[in-house]
Parts: C-alpha cells; structure tokens; sequence
C-alpha cells in the first residue's frame, strides 16, 4: 500500500515538474525571445552553447596537401607549398622524392620564383604575409606584410624593375610589390576574392583570375572579373567580365600566343533547377582572353555525357602548344590542343564564338586527351622547357609529374600517406569528388569553394518553379548551427547531405553511410571564415560602439526596445544565432513561408551577399533597402554614423 | 579459351561455380523453321531455343532456360551471379521474363503479365525493366504500342514510359538512365530512335541516333562511353550493320563499328576487355552462327570462341563483375496527379520553315495529347512571355505534344504526343526543337513570374486519360 503511495505521489511529482518545467520553460523562452518561437525549442537553443567544444575548435591532424608548385629554371627542382603543414618541401624532379622541407608559417599556398632561381616567394595566406626563402639554404630570409589572404603570387620583370604581383583573396586587392627594395608599390582592388597571378610574357603586364562574381542584384546576370594590370605602372588597366563564370582559380600567358587562359564554371543559377541534365546547373570550361582584340571567348571543356568539374589550374607550354587543365572534381587533367583551338576560332561565326560554352559536344575539337590524375588536381607547373607537367593532387599529399611528349603520367612525387585514417581528409576527399553527381556534373565544392560561398543564390523546385532563389549559406563555422536550410527543416547535416541532397542536386543515390559519416565530419570541422587580420586584437571605436548598440535594450532617447526586436534575442552569442526561425519581413511573392533560420554570424563579413534570397548585396542593405518596417530589429532610429557603427562591429565577428 | 565445340549439356539441378570469362549464349536449333507464330519473339526464338553458359571445364554447355520450350534475350546481373530473360513455357503461354542463377538450379518465373513481357534489362539496384506487350506478329510491329516496366518487387509493375509508341531494347546507361529504342507509330515512314528516361520514368529525352526508315536494335554502352547498336533496313533480309554514336562532333553521328569486317551479325554485347563479344556467321544460313571475340579494327571474324554445328548462337553475354550503373532517388511524388512544364523559349528552335529561313516567332503555345487513335487533342493554351518563355501544369503519365501559335491561331510548329511528366516532375526544356546537347543560357525566364495554367483534359477525354 505504501509502495503504491509512493509511487502515486513520485509520478504526481514527476508530472507536476515536467508540467512546470514544460510551461515556465515556454513562458521563460515566450518572455526571453519576446514572442511565440516557431519551432520547437529547448535550453539549448540559448544555453550551454560553447564554442570550444565544436567540432571546428578541436585539433585535428595535418596533411601532407600540395598547394602552388615553383620549377627551378633548370627542371631539376621543384618546391611544394604545404599550406596544412606550415612548410614548403622541396624535391629532386629526377629521383622524384622530397629532399627537404623548410618551416613556413602561415599556410604557404601560392609559390613564384626569381628568373634567377635563388629567391622563392611564398604567399602565406593566414599571416597575411609574403615570405621571401633563399632557395640555397632554404631559409626565411625576409617577410613583407600584404593585403589579407594571399594565395597566388606572380615575377615580373618590368622596364622599371622586377615587381612580384601578389592576389590576396580576402581583401579583394592585388599587392604590387618592388622586390628591390622590397616593399609595396600599391594595393589596387582586384574582383571579389582574385585566386591567381600570371604574368604577360614580356612581364610588362599581369592577369588576376577572380573566384567570385561580383556583388550585384541576385536577378541579373552574375559576372566575376579578369583583372589586367600594369606592372610597371601598377595600376589597373582593364576588368573584363566573364558573364555567368565564376570560380576561376587559376590563369596563365600563353607564349607565342596573345592570350590569356582561365579556367572557369559556367553557372546557371538564374534557371530554376529543374534537372541537372544538359548542364542544366552549371558546367566546365575556360576563357581564352585575346589580348589584342579584348575578345574573350569561353569554350567548354566537358563532353555531352561526361563532365569535368571543378576545373582548377591551367598551364600552357613554352611553345603554345598545349594547355593543360586541372579538373579537380573529375581527378583528370583535359589537354587542349591550341591551335585546334585557335584553327576554331578562326571558323566560327561571331554567334559560334558566343554560343560554344553551351555547346557540349565541342570540347573534341580540341581537347585531345584526358589524363587520370590522382584525387583533386588543383595546381599545375611545367619545367621551363615544357617536357614535365607537375600536377599537385591536393588529397592525396603527392605530386604528379607527366611526361608532355607522351602525355603519359612519368612518375610521383610522394609527400605524405593522404591521410587514409582521418575521417576529416576522407569527407574532404568526397566533399571535393564528383563521382557521386549524376554523369560526374560537379562536386560539393562546386557550390562551396573551400567549404564557404560561391555568393550566388539559386532556385531549387523543391519548393515548386517560381521567382523565388535561395542564398547559397557558407559551410564555414556551420557545426552547431543546426537545424540546417533556409526554412530551418533539415535538423542536421546529415539529413541536409543526404537524401535531401541527393535528390535536389546529385540526382542520383544518396552518399553511402560512411561517406556521409566523413562528409560531414569534414564539414563540421571547417571553422569560421577569418575576417580580421591576424594580428588585430581591440574593436576600433567605431566597432566599440557598433558593439553597444548590437546588444542594446534602448535606444540612445531612452526608449525601449522589444525584446523581440533586440539584435541580441535573435542572434546571441557565442554563435550569434538561437537556431530558430523568425520572421524578418523578407517573404518574397513566390516564397512558401515567412519565417527563415537564422544564420550564425561568425565570419558574416565574407558571406554576401545576405538574407534568405541574397537580396542584400551588403550588410548595410538589410536594413537601408530590405527592413525600413523594424521588421529586422528596431534600426530605424539610427543615422547613417550608428549604422556603419553597427555594420563595422557585425564584420569583426 | 572455350571449347569450339560443346559434347554435353549438363544435367538437371546441378549446382556449381561458375568460371571466370564464362559466357551466356541464346541457341536457337539448325534446321528448324519457327513455323506458325504468334508474336515476333516465337519468329525470333522458335521452339526449341534456349540460354545456355559457356565456360566449365567439367561442364562446359550448362542449360539455364531448363523447363522451357524457348528462350531468348539474356542480360547478366553486375555481379555476375544470375541471368535474366525471356522464356516460354508451353506453345500456348505467353513470353515472361525468367531469371536463373549461373551455380544452377531452374529458371524462376519473374513475370506474369497480359500480353507477355520482353526485353528484360537489369537496373544497378537489381530491379527488372521490361518491355511488355510483346508486339504480335501479325500486323507490323513498329505500329503497335508498348510500354517500359518496372519491378522491384516480383507481381509489383510500374509503368515508366507513357506514350503510344512502341518501345524496345532498353539497356543501363553508365550514368544510371534507362535508353532504349522507340519508334513512332501513326506515320508513313517509320523511324526510329534512341531516347532516355530515369528509373522512375521522369526526363524522356532524345539521346541521339535518329533513323528514318531504319530499325536500331540492342543498344549497348562501351566502357569509353560511347553507345552501340544493330541496324538495318525494314525488311528481315535487310543487312544488319553494327554502328557506334559518336560522343564527339558531330554528335550523335553514327559510323560503322567493324568497318573492316564483313560479316551476318545477330548480337553485338561489349566485352569486359574492351572489345565485343559478337555472334555472326559468315555465310549466312551456310553455316551455324558462332561466338566471337572482336576488336572495332578487326579485319574478319577470326576464330569462333564458341561454335557448335547443331546449334546457331545468335546472342552473347560475358559474364564479369561489371561497374554498376549509378542508381537514382526517385523525385516522382504519387501525391501528386500533375507535373509542370517549363520551356525557356519556344522560339529557340531549330526548325526553320520561313522563306527567309528563320522560324516564325510563335505567341503562344498548344499543349495536346493523343486520343485513342493517335489524334492530338487539345489540352489548352498558353500565352508566350516576352522571352519566348512558357509555363504549364499538365496532366501526369499522358503523352504531351505541343503546336506553336502565331497571332492569329495558326500552327508553326508541331511535336506530335510523345513526352510525359510524371507525378510531381517539373520537366523543363531549352526550346522547341532546340539543337541538342546544349545546356542553356543563364537567364531568369519571365515565365516564373507568372501564375502557372493548369491545362487539363476534357471530360470526355479524362476516360482514356492514361493509356495503361
């Protein structure tokens, strides 16, 4: 009798904490986000959220990942940028082994070398730097503070001295610098993150291919930039645009041609994806830039039933002959015949010219081999007399060398065992891989250079056709951040990756379970974009005061603001997000819901453009164009000093 | 190598590995005419034919289609390990589709449908396509109608094409989609052609290969990606060809595949080494057909890896592990009864009809489908948007065909009922007639900014709505 008393009266107890839990909980999250959530929430939407425990914020181990290669002018050598390692290796072409590393700091990337050979420049992209090593000793020598990530650095030796020409992808700038004495000439502005450098073969001017389009409306015709410079008088002399073509990430001179090469992808996200067919989503080429004509033509580089994604690095032969691409998706190196090339252009039409990248069955005129590399080529080097290509397959810690005349793989410089027991390096291997799309279209990557965005917005008919795109959000700092998606429906990323995935955009089988185990730990493990300089340690006062009126509960007259209305309820620290839906007055016409996840702000200031559709091509815009209603917090008191104030402190984050 | 001339046929029920490099044959008997038949498969597989492997040293003739009185059509699974095809039990039954496994045992029936199935053709998950009806051998057979299904589970069909065209001769491509042959009924001349779906039915696409007044037979995709096939004439004595499509410029262009070789070919199947496993005679009806190994620069026949007097072999499997097809996730919603339609500008188009040899610009769109006797009927209109663009919601798993209007109501343009959309399937197109194996243009088509029609048929209509 007792025992069932005691029983009676612990499960009254039990239900009455759950009860109180359940209903003070709400009341406490109805009270603390000033409204109703619209989703299911619990403590930990606002509590026990630390940043040192994400996935992202752990050690993980490090890879031997080849990134630029530089070729000694006599072939025999060849230095290895290994950004993962902090070091640059260097190896005996002949004996095709490494014979010694040197420390680097700052995730060495790009490589350029002095005619001479003595002087190897290293563009180290988290330090911001470019370290200058005496390639005798393979030492540091001297160090010179550039733009903000550099990846790609070019020689050029100009009427007025030899200048090194330095793309920093995330300030968006081209640092010129005078190598004696060392110092920088200038910083002009390149396109939305410039990628790579090559200099004109008389090195009077430089050439930057630029991984992004640039910010403009989300419906009209994205264009990314070929920038020319130059060099002598370090100022921009041209900016041509690649209508619908983005994630160049290399370029290259052709000898005894006028030209200049870009890889590039042929994007087509103003078409609502229907189907992936046809190159219905996006498809490979590259851009030959005339330089005389200006003319630039983009021709395709895949096949009507076969695709060669993710095309990275591209090299041309001293005697123009050949020109390499680098298919980081498809693991293939495509050569191209340039004076097929050329014999083409000569025939087309002017229409022809400007049709050929939507022609799929062209690339046989003249591509004449596809060379299997191993898993994602990205940079490419020749010897300076053009017998060797070294191609460094990225996830595979090894660099491949090609014998030219044969166009036959010759042999493989290993650096590291690629990383077969880290699930990180596995999922990156299968976030990089298009074997999993349908006829190999594009990889992961494709959408995500790098695990962040590619700043365009896209219309997926998940939701039916219509009018209404989709931000494309970056991978970068996404671990915690779930539920995933715009509407905030795919609870985790395994979800988001998997069927879902695979049905919108693979439109094939889902990954397999292990894959998607190591997709997704890849994915987790990619921290925010860095958007401040190593160095920085304080907010300015400007950020200072950005910072107070980010966690204001007043306006400066005193008025309160609702507290669902504050920045702060919705967008809380340390992730800047509650993960949970709100509505922000943005419902397009063709929208099914009003209410959208809201996004993490680590690393905002690299993730334009913003808001569900990418409407707003910068910070400002959220609230000077798209919220004038408060609709997106009280901002309407602010003049315009309070809001670059507020936008200032949002970009340290 | 295998022995030129087989001695025994195995026993019943006998259970044992099967050998590497072994290879599936049809075998049709010397001397036997096929005498009275009903459907073109009795024409092709008369009594008496039968699957057999080929390949063990201590049994080296192993009877697959045991128990039937014909059989024909093999296709081998990825893995290696069983056979499908289609078998007749009795004078009387109709053709179904059979599956054996290579270790032994009898054949086990795996379909049972009106009219008799063919065609069988293995998905990379494992499941069964079949062609069904078998078109009967009285009237012409490229006129009469037939239909792709799908079978996961054993009594469990799902139709994947919905016109009213003969289809024929489906294979796995590499990428996962079905192709197979069709030809158009209701014309003078008839024609065929190669065309795609996914497994589910949705995205019917013209791949290439177009033929007037030409029959294609047993497509087959190469490990370098290109497709082959048999062609040849309308009539039974016409010559039979094999013919590769180009991948390259200009696609879709065909050339012979053993230019140097002159020989009868019944079957021409990929090998897993590169070259073709072909069944051919040199004489035609003067000798038995064997199997050969070819490369595409063979010069002649060479010498038969299999040939037995008593027997023709008109049909070849290798049996490998082969790469399995990608698979695909099904975006068909059974929610749904329509689909939506979007074409980017139906104005881009590669007819030309004008003195001036420039399409005439169409102002709207007639969408149709075909009545019971081939007869388009009216769906509905749509207006085109400035850029050519249009927009539809149509009716699921009905032919669709479509008529571009001027101004004044006049048709420019016709494409008879043919494609479908399945249930849910927003299918979208380039143009009408738009030059093939180009991707489109990056533009925002004016067509989604505007509310999207339903076009549905009359009531009268609804009746026969779908042809199954």
């Amino acid at each position: 009798m007792k025992a069932t008393r005691l029983i009676t009266w612990t499960s009254l107890a039990g239900i009455f904490v759950l009860l109180g839990h359940h209903f003070g909980g709400q009341a406490h999250i109805r009270r603390k986000l000033g409204q109703k959530p619209l989703a299911e929430t619990t403590c930990l939407n606002c509590h026990f959220v630390s940043v040192k425990s994400l996935p992202w914020a752990q050690p993980r181990p490090h890879h031997d990942s080849p990134a630029g290669l530089a070729v000694s002018p006599d072939g025999t050598r060849i230095w290895i940028a290994l950004d993962d390692q902090d070091q640059v290796a260097e190896a005996d072409v002949k004996a095709m082994r490494v014979i010694r590393r040197a420390k680097v700091p700052g995730a060495p990337y790009g490589l350029a070398l002095d005619p001479r050979g003595k002087q190897l420049f290293v563009a180290c992209k988290s330090q911001d730097r470019v370290a200058v090593l005496d390639t005798t000793t393979l030492t540091e020598i001297d160090s010179i503070e550039v733009g903000m990530g550099p990846v790609a650095l070019a020689f050029s030796a100009t009427p007025k001295g030899a200048r090194l020409l330095v793309a920093n992808s995330m300030s968006d700038d081209i640092s010129v610098l005078s190598v004696s004495p060392w110092r920088e000439l200038s910083r002009p502005a390149a396109g939305r993150e410039p990628f790579a450098v090559a200099a004109s073969c008389d090195g009077t001017r430089a050439f930057v291919a630029n991984r992004l389009v640039g910010l403009a409306s989300v419906k009209s015709v994205p264009e990314s930039e070929l920038t020319q410079i130059d060099a002598t008088t370090c100022r921009v002399t041209s900016r041509d645009a690649l209508a619908s073509a983005h994630l160049s990430e290399s370029v290259c001179s052709v000898p005894s041609r006028s030209w200049v090469l870009t890889p590039l992808v042929k994007v087509r996200n103003m078409v609502p994806i229907t189907q992936v067919a046809n190159g219905w989503v996006m498809s490979s080429g590259f851009a030959v830039a005339d330089r005389p004509s200006g003319r630039i033509v983009q021709l395709p580089l895949d096949e009507a039933n076969d695709y060669f994604s993710d095309p990275s690095g591209v090299a041309a032969d001293p005697s123009g002959h050949f020109a390499f691409v680098a298919s980081g998706g498809s693991d293939v190196i495509s050569v191209i015949d340039l004076a097929r090339v050329s014999n083409w252009l000569a025939r087309a039409t002017q229409a022809q010219r400007d049709d050929a990248i939507y022609d799929l069955s062209l690339s046989p005129e003249y591509v004449v081999k596809r060379v299997r590399t191993g898993r994602n080529p990205r940079q490419l080097a020749l010897t300076p007399d053009g017998s060797k290509l070294f191609v460094s397959e990225r996830l595979d810690d090894s660099v491949l060398v090609i014998d030219t005349g044969t166009l036959n793989p010759a042999g493989r410089i290993r650096l590291g065992d690629g990383g077969r027991d880290d699930p990180i390096r596995l999922g990156e291997r299968v976030f990089t891989s298009s074997a999993y799309t349908f006829q190999h279209q594009f990889s992961c990557r494709s959408c995500h250079p790098d695990g962040h965005v590619d700043g365009l917005s896209y219309d997926f008919d998940g939701d039916g056709i219509g009018d209404n795109l989709l931000d494309n959000r970056s991978l970068q700092g996404v671990a915690g951040t779930g539920p995933f998606k715009w509407n905030g429906k795919n609870p985790s990323l395994e979800i988001q990756c998997g069927v879902r995935f695979a049905k919108v955009l693979m439109r094939t089988e889902p990954f397999p379970a292990k894959e998607l185990r190591d997709l997704t730990a890849f994915i987790k493990s990619l921290p925010p974009p860095r958007v401040n300089r190593t160095n920085r340690d304080h907010l300015s006062p400007s950020e200072e005061r950005g910072r107070a009126i980010f966690f204001a509960t007043r306006t400066p007259d005193g008025r309160e603001i609702p507290v669902s209305s504050r920045c702060v309820t919705c967008h809380a620290p340390p992730l800047y997000t509650v993960r949970l839906p709100f509505k922000v007055g943005t419902k397009g016409q063709f929208d099914t819901t009003e209410a959208f996840d809201t996004p993490h702000l680590l690393g905002v200031a690299d993730t334009a453009p913003y808001l569900h559709d990418g409407r707003a091509q910068s910070l400002e815009e959220i609230w000077t164009l798209y919220s004038t209603n408060d609709a997106h917090g009280v901002t309407s008191y602010m003049n315009k000093i309070q809001l670059n104030d507020l936008v200032a402190f949002l970009k340290t984050l | 190598m295998l022995a030129c001339v087989a001695f025994l046929v195995s026993p019943l029920g006998c259970s044992s590995p099967v050998p590497t490099d072994s290879i599936v044959v049809t075998q049709i008997p010397r001397g036997i005419s096929a005498g009275p038949t009903a459907d073109v498969l009795d024409r092709s597989y008369p009594s008496g034919s039968r699957i057999v492997l080929l390949g063990s040293a201590s049994d080296p003739v192993r009877l697959l289609s045991q128990g039937l009185i014909a059989a024909g059509e093999p296709v081998a699974s990825f893995d290696g390990k069983r056979v499908v095809f289609a078998g007749k039990a009795s004078q009387t039954s109709e053709w179904q589709i059979y599956e054996a496994s290579l270790v032994g045992g009898p054949p086990r029936p795996l379909t049972s449908v009106h009219g008799g199935a063919t065609d069988p053709l293995l998905l990379g998950d494992g499941a069964l396509v079949y062609v069904s009806p078998v078109p009967s051998s009285g009237a012409d057979p490229v006129l009469q109608s037939s239909a792709l299904y799908l079978q996961r589970v054993p009594g469990r069909s799902s139709r994947l094409t919905f016109n009213t065209a003969r289809v024929c001769s489906p294979t796995i491509l590499s990428d996962g989609r079905i192709l197979f042959v069709s030809s158009s009924p209701g014309v003078s001349e008839f024609s065929t052609g190669l065309y795609t779906i996914n497994n589910d039915g949705t995205e019917v696409s013209a791949f290439s290969g177009h033929q007037e007044r030409m029959m294609i037979r047993r497509p087959r995709q190469v490990p370098d990606g290109r497709v082959v096939f048999l062609t040849s004439g309308a009539n039974a004595s016409c010559e039979v060809r094999a013919e590769s499509i180009s991948m390259a410029r200009p696609f879709g262009g065909t050339s012979a595949l053993f230019p140097a070789c002159r020989a009868h070919l019944s079957s021409v199947q990929p090998d897993s080494d590169g070259g073709f496993l072909v069944c051919a005679d040199r004489e035609a009806a003067a000798v038995a057909s064997g199997v050969f190994r070819l490369n595409a620069d063979a010069r002649s026949l060479g010498t038969p890896v299999f040939l037995d007097p008593k027997w023709s072999s008109i049909e070849a499997v290798p049996i490998t592990q082969s790469v399995r097809p990608m698979g695909r996730l099904s975006n068909v919603d059974p929610l749904h009864r329509t689909g939506q339609i979007l074409c980017l500008n139906a104005n881009d188009t590669t007819c030309s009809e004008s003195v001036d040899g420039l399409a005439p610009k169409a102002a709207a769109v007639r969408v149709t489908t075909a009545s019971s006797g081939n007869i388009p009927v009216p769906l509905g209109e749509v207006k085109l948007q400035p850029d050519g663009s249009f927009m539809a919601e149509v009716p699921a798993d009905i032919p669709l065909g479509f008529e571009a209007l001027d101004q004044t109501g006049r048709v420019l343009r016709r494409v008879n009922p043919f494609i479908w959309v399945r249930p849910g399937e927003n299918r979208a197109c380039i143009g009408c007639h738009e030059r093939p194996n180009h991707s489109p243009k990056n533009l925002r088509p004016l067509a989604v900014r505007v509310a999207v029609p339903l076009l549905e048929p009359a009531v009268s209509e609804r009746a026969g709505k779908n042809p199954e």
